[in-house]
Formats: C-alpha cells, sequence, structure tokens
C-alpha cells in the first residue's frame, strides 16, 4: 500500500513504539545504575536509549521528552562516529553540547546502549563525567545480560 | 495453533490488478494520482529510491539511526494501512477478524509490487515471521547497487511490524534476519523480544 495514502484512514502516533520494554530485572538494574546521578549538583534528567535511538529507561517526567532525545542523542552519537573514522582519528568517547539554557551530555554505554544526560549550566562537567563513565560500565553490563 | 498464509501465482496477480491497478485514479489536471479515494497523493516510485533514504542517512548518522528512521516511516505505512483494511474484515469473530487482517498483509504487499510473501503467526509463543522468497522490492534493489553487509530494508522491517500489531493487537518488535541485498537467498522479518544491536553493524 502506498505509504501516504495509507494515512488516509487514520493517523497513527509513533510514540507508542519509541519506548521498549527492557526485560523485568534488567529494568530494576538500570534504575539503580542511574540513581546515584539524581544527587549530582545540576542534573536535571537522563536516558538510557538503544543504539538506534529507542529509550530503554529515563527520568524525564514524560516518555515523550525522553523519546524526541534519545532519538537525537542516537544520531549525534552515530554522526560522531561517522567524523570520527572520516577524520580517522577513531572513535567518540563521550561529548557535551553547551546550550543557551543547559548542557547536554552523552556517552556510549556499551555495544548496545547510549547514555544521555541533561545538566543545569553550572553543573561540574569534570565530575560528572566521572560519575557518567562509571555509570556506563554498569549500564553496559546490565544489558550485556539481556 | 499456527497460521501460514500465502498467495498462489494466481492471487498474486489479482492482487495487482486490484491494488495497483484497479485502486489508482489519475486526476489529469493536477497529473497526480491518488489511491483508493484517498486525498492523499500516490506516485511511483523505484524501489531503490526508498533504498537510498537509508544508504544517505547511513553516511551521516551511521546504521542503527538510520535504521530506526526508516522503521518508523514504515511502521506508520504499515499501522495506517492494516487501519484501512480492517474496515472491510470485520466478518465472524474479532480473533477471526484479526487473523484474516493479518493474512490481508500478504495481498498488499504483493499487489502494491513490494514482494510476495508468506506470513507465519504461532498464537502460542506470540511469533511472526514474514518471508518474501524471491526478496522485497527493496532487497532487490539494493543488491543491484552492489554487496553490502547489513540488512537492507528496515522500511519493510518497520512495516510487518505496524502490520502486525495493528492486525493481531500486539507490540512485537521486527528483526531482517536474512535480506537479498546482502547475498542471503530470501528477506526473512521475525519477531523478536528485544532488538540487540550487532557489533559488526555498528562498527
Amino acid at each position: 500500500m502506498p505509504v501516504s495514502a495509507s494515512r488516509a484512514a487514520s493517523i497513527s502516533d509513533p510514540v507508542h513504539v519509541v519506548m521498549v520494554k527492557a526485560p523485568q530485572g534488567i529494568e530494576e538494574r538500570l534504575r539503580e545504575a542511574m540513581e546515584p546521578l539524581r544527587k549530582v549538583q545540576g542534573f536535571v534528567s537522563a536516558a538510557v536509549t538503544r543504539r538506534d535511538g529507542l529509550v530503554i529507561h529515563h527520568t524525564f517526567p514524560s516518555a515523550r521528552a525522553a523519546a524526541g532525545l534519545s532519538a537525537m542523542a542516537a544520531a549525534m552519537v552515530g554522526a560522531s562516529r561517522a567524523a570520527g573514522a572520516e577524520l580517522g582519528i577513531g572513535l567518540p568517547t563521550y561529548g557535551f553540547i553547551y546550550f543557551e539554557d543547559g548542557i547536554l551530555l552523552i556517552q556510549d554505554a556499551g555495544p548496545q546502549a547510549i547514555l544521555a544526560c541533561l545538566l543545569e549550566l553550572g553543573a561540574n562537567i569534570g565530575y560528572v563525567i566521572t560519575r557518567i563513565s562509571r555509570i556506563s560500565d554498569q549500564v553496559r553490563e546490565a544489558l550485556e545480560d539481556l | 495453533m499456527k497460521h501460514r498464509f500465502a498467495l498462489s501465482d494466481e492471487e498474486s496477480q489479482a492482487q495487482f490488478q486490484l491494488v495497483s491497478k484497479d485502486l489508482l485514479e489519475h486526476n489529469v489536471k493536477q497529473g497526480v494520482n491518488y489511491w483508493a479515494g484517498s486525498p492523499y497523493p500516490t506516485m511511483l516510485l523505484w524501489a531503490g529510491r526508498v533504498y537510498d533514504f537509508l544508504r544517505v542517512m547511513e553516511e551521516i548518522v551511521g546504521f542503527y539511526p538510520a535504521h530506526r528512521q526508516s522503521y518508523l516511516v514504515g511502521y506508520r505505512s504499515g499501522t495506517d494501512g492494516a487501519a484501512v483494511s480492517e474496515v472491510i474484515e470485520t466478518k465472524g469473530s474479532k480473533k477471526a477478524a484479526r487473523t484474516r487482517l493479518l493474512a490481508s498483509g500478504t495481498s498488499i504487499t504483493a499487489g502494491a509490487g513490494w514482494g510476495r510473501c508468506t506470513i507465519e503467526y504461532d498464537e502460542d509463543s506470540g511469533k511472526a515471521i514474514w518471508e518474501f522468497p524471491e526478496g522485497t522490492a527493496i532487497g532487490l534493489a539494493a543488491r543491484l547497487e552492489g554487496a553490502r553487509t547489513k540488512p537492507a530494508c528496515p522500511f519493510i522491517a518497520g512495516f510487518v511490524a505496524g502490520w502486525t500489531n495493528r492486525s493481531l493487537g500486539v507490540e512485537l518488535e521486527f528483526e531482517e534476519t536474512k535480506c537479498v541485498g546482502r547475498g542471503d537467498d530470501c528477506c526473512l522479518f521475525e519477531s523478536v523480544a528485544f532488538l540487540h544491536a550487532k557489533k559488526e553493524y555498528v562498527e
């Protein structure tokens, strides 16, 4: 069926497919791994996303907010990896972007996932990177057991 | 209980006649086609161009993010396509109607020229498999472009996921486990509990 024509009957909301359910046990481990982040000064929200951009776990107020960030974070990581290859400078380890009203920090969390963390402008980036690196390892270990 | 749905050569030809000819209308003033009374314009597009959407995105953001975007577009097409067909499949029990709606996916993919497929569904395990023995149109187009190591049809994977989920009222995710675009003998889409990223596709 032609794509556009099929939309005549109903417009489905793709949001319901952008949140994947991690198996029980894994979800709990991800929640525990992320918990220390909440105590970091300047922490706003974080999401563990699959490499294709689907949210696995998040601390955002709504799934929709987490879904958008996760899709973009996956694309940023993908673009960064492509840039690294193009420039011959290897794989990216982590990245942070300063915005007018916040900071976005993204780090690989193993072959399955990416960790995206939203911070306030005054956050201590060096400290956050240390915490994030440790949490990324925990996320990687949790997802290795899938 | 296990179900298996497939089309004969004659049925495939009949669906092509219906879907790609009888239901297609041409607006001579606009020079635009419309399908089945839908207000949305419909156009003929080389399957290779659909593949190009994936390939171009892959070069920029990598396989998995590109895969997801293509999958989502296909997913919406599948859910909405099944919603249109759902109006027709109302006879019998709700369960029977759901199964018939799933089965009608074979008619649509063949009739629209996307590829002739068989659908298998195991009610007990909840597992669903869509197999295109000769490949999907996009997979065949990808093969003409040269061998690739990753599957070429996330759009179709999304479509079969959307069609299956809308038909059966489930939330399955599909993985393209075989693709003629990378040298496999068919295109195979299997439902999975959780789609794992493959290391060789990331690096």
